[in-house]
């Protein structure tokens, strides 16, 4: 409740932000002002397992259609103020939902002679060198598994304060996030640093995350004219089953069980790895 | 005597290694260095060391069909590149080229991706084209002769890719032998296939230098099909250095 507080109340200083920035400045540029609306709409079918084996003891195979229809608008100003939702109905063969979520709405300001830019709300920060799995982006919320270009815009932002500092080839990120609020399907470090460099012609970047220390690196290069490569490797001390994706994608009640997770994993209190 | 017809011999051997020497350097003076005239060829198609570029790309299918897209494309130095799609359905993707590779930000995916050489060439105008590089920084030259196309006296040179910001690997340029503009050129593949034909088709004078305003592409497999490439606006400006680097992208 109090998350959702603070982020209408951050979406409200944006708007109040946005407009107090076009009422003020008399030098208003109206073309930096982008609205967008896009409508959506989709039909999925899928075969549908499910993986909850401790209560079933083996996997139980059913088909799903659902239907979604809905919207998002966006607002941004010159990359400082910006302001996402998105909303939609949705349905299947055993419910109807209505859904409504600001995918972003935060403030931030860039300093264009130093290269620093500081932002402050809920905002999408996607990291790492992967097209599907990306261990070492540690701000960013959860993905569809069937949509990993979000084109249906299901990614939602995490709340946080965030800097970057940008060199000719080089970018250092610093973000602080309450991430057991943020909707990320994993554990997370509340405090993250990234420095991003080019090494030799590879992408290269270093990662680490606190309190519970979390450190990776990434790297990509391509070779000849189509061999693309991509590394994510992140160590991280916390739980097992974060890595494991056992509840369903958006988290409800299914046919088989009324809760969404059931976890005979506990904190394992050891570090491991995640490759990608 | 016999001193005097040494010396009278001495003299004339130095004078002929001199007399030739001075025709030598004439001749060499005559044929124009290929880097230097891949510099000026540059120079005309870009205008400056530091530009930023409206360029509308006209396609013409066979059928008479016209697709127009737009770009805003901004150059630096010789080997960095940054392209903005303007068109609705393109809107706030970019490409970044650089010496290092290549990187495309789409904004669903919130972050720039590192791309393949390959996928410089889709399009019937490539992603490498739009980009518009200078030859001089990312090609090695070599003066292959002279040639008359059409009634036009031209030099030929042929381009050898040495950088990974290079398009194409071969490129071999006829460039007017009047004011080295260049006039036609042929894009080869690594397998040494003709990619592409290019016509440089007009210039703008410019405070008294030509630059490049209109080029058209045409493939080999599709004899009526014409790509145009029409640089609207040329604008010399200087960038932060940061702005070609992959994680500025969605901030541009």
């Amino acid at each position: 409740m109090k998350q959702f507080l603070l982020i209408k109340w951050l979406c409200f200083v944006s708007l109040v932000g946005v407009f107090g920035l076009t009422k003020a400045s008399a030098q208003l540029e109206w073309e930096e002002l982008e609205w967008s609306i896009e409508p959506k709409t989709e039909i999925i079918w899928q075969d549908q397992r499910s993986n909850q084996f401790d209560i079933l003891k083996e996997p139980a195979r059913f088909a799903k259609v659902e239907g979604r229809m809905g919207m998002e608008l966006g607002m941004q100003y010159e990359k400082t103020a910006t302001v996402s939702w998105l909303g939609y109905v949705t349905g299947n063969e055993w419910e109807n939902k209505k859904y409504s979520r600001f995918r972003e709405a935060y403030l931030g300001h860039e300093w264009t002679e130093l290269g620093l830019e500081v932002s402050l709300g809920r905002r999408i920060i996607r990291q790492g060198t992967g097209y599907i799995a990306r261990p070492t982006s540690l701000l960013e919320g959860q993905v569809r598994r069937q949509d990993p270009d979000d084109h249906w815009g299901a990614l939602l932002g995490s709340d946080m304060l965030f800097l970057q500092w940008f060199k000719e080839d080089s970018t250092f990120s610093f973000a602080v996030t309450d991430s057991d609020k943020n909707r990320n399907p994993r554990e997370r470090p509340d405090v993250v640093f990234r420095y991003e460099t080019l090494w030799g012609d590879a992408d290269f970047a270093v990662v680490a995350g606190l309190p519970d220390p979390a450190f990776g690196f990434a790297w990509a290069n391509v070779f000849g004219e189509g061999l693309e490569l991509h590394a994510d490797i992140l160590a991280q001390r916390g739980t097992t089953r974060a890595y494991h994706q056992v509840t369903q994608e958006n988290s409800e009640p299914t046919l088989y069980t009324d809760y969404p997770y059931v976890s005979p994993w506990e904190d394992s209190g050891r570090f491991f790895c995640i490759v990608c | 005597m016999i001193k005097l017809r040494r010396a009278h011999k001495w003299f004339d051997m130095t004078g002929r290694i001199v007399l030739l020497n001075v025709l030598l350097t004439g001749a060499v003076a005559a044929a124009p260095n290929a880097q230097n005239l891949l510099e000026e060829v540059d120079k005309h198609r870009l205008g400056w060391d530091s530009v930023e570029v409206d360029v509308n790309i006209t396609t013409t299918k066979s059928w008479g069909k016209k697709t127009v897209k737009r770009y805003l494309v901004r150059v630096t130095g010789k080997e960095r590149s940054l392209v903005k799609f303007l068109n609705p359905e393109e809107r706030g993707q970019y490409l970044l080229m650089r010496n290092e590779g290549m990187w495309m930000y789409f904004p669903n995916t919130r972050r720039a991706i590192r791309i393949t050489p390959l996928q410089r060439l889709t399009g019937n105008t490539s992603n490498g084209d739009i980009a518009n590089l200078p030859f001089s920084g990312n090609y090695t030259p070599q003066l292959l002769g002279s040639e008359n196309v059409g009634g036009v006296a031209t030099l030929v040179l042929e381009l050898k890719a040495f950088s990974r910001a290079a398009t194409y690997p071969t490129i071999k340029i006829w460039v007017r032998q009047d004011n080295h503009t260049p006039y036609r050129a042929e894009y080869y593949l690594a397998s040494g296939k003709l990619m592409k034909n290019v016509d440089y088709v007009a210039y703008e004078d410019r405070a008294g230098y030509l630059v490049l305003k209109t080029m058209q592409f045409r493939v080999p497999h599709k004899p009526n099909e014409v790509s145009e490439m029409q640089f609207t606006r040329i604008e010399p400006k200087t960038f932060p250095a940061y702005w070609f680097q992959k994680n500025y992208l969605p901030r541009l």
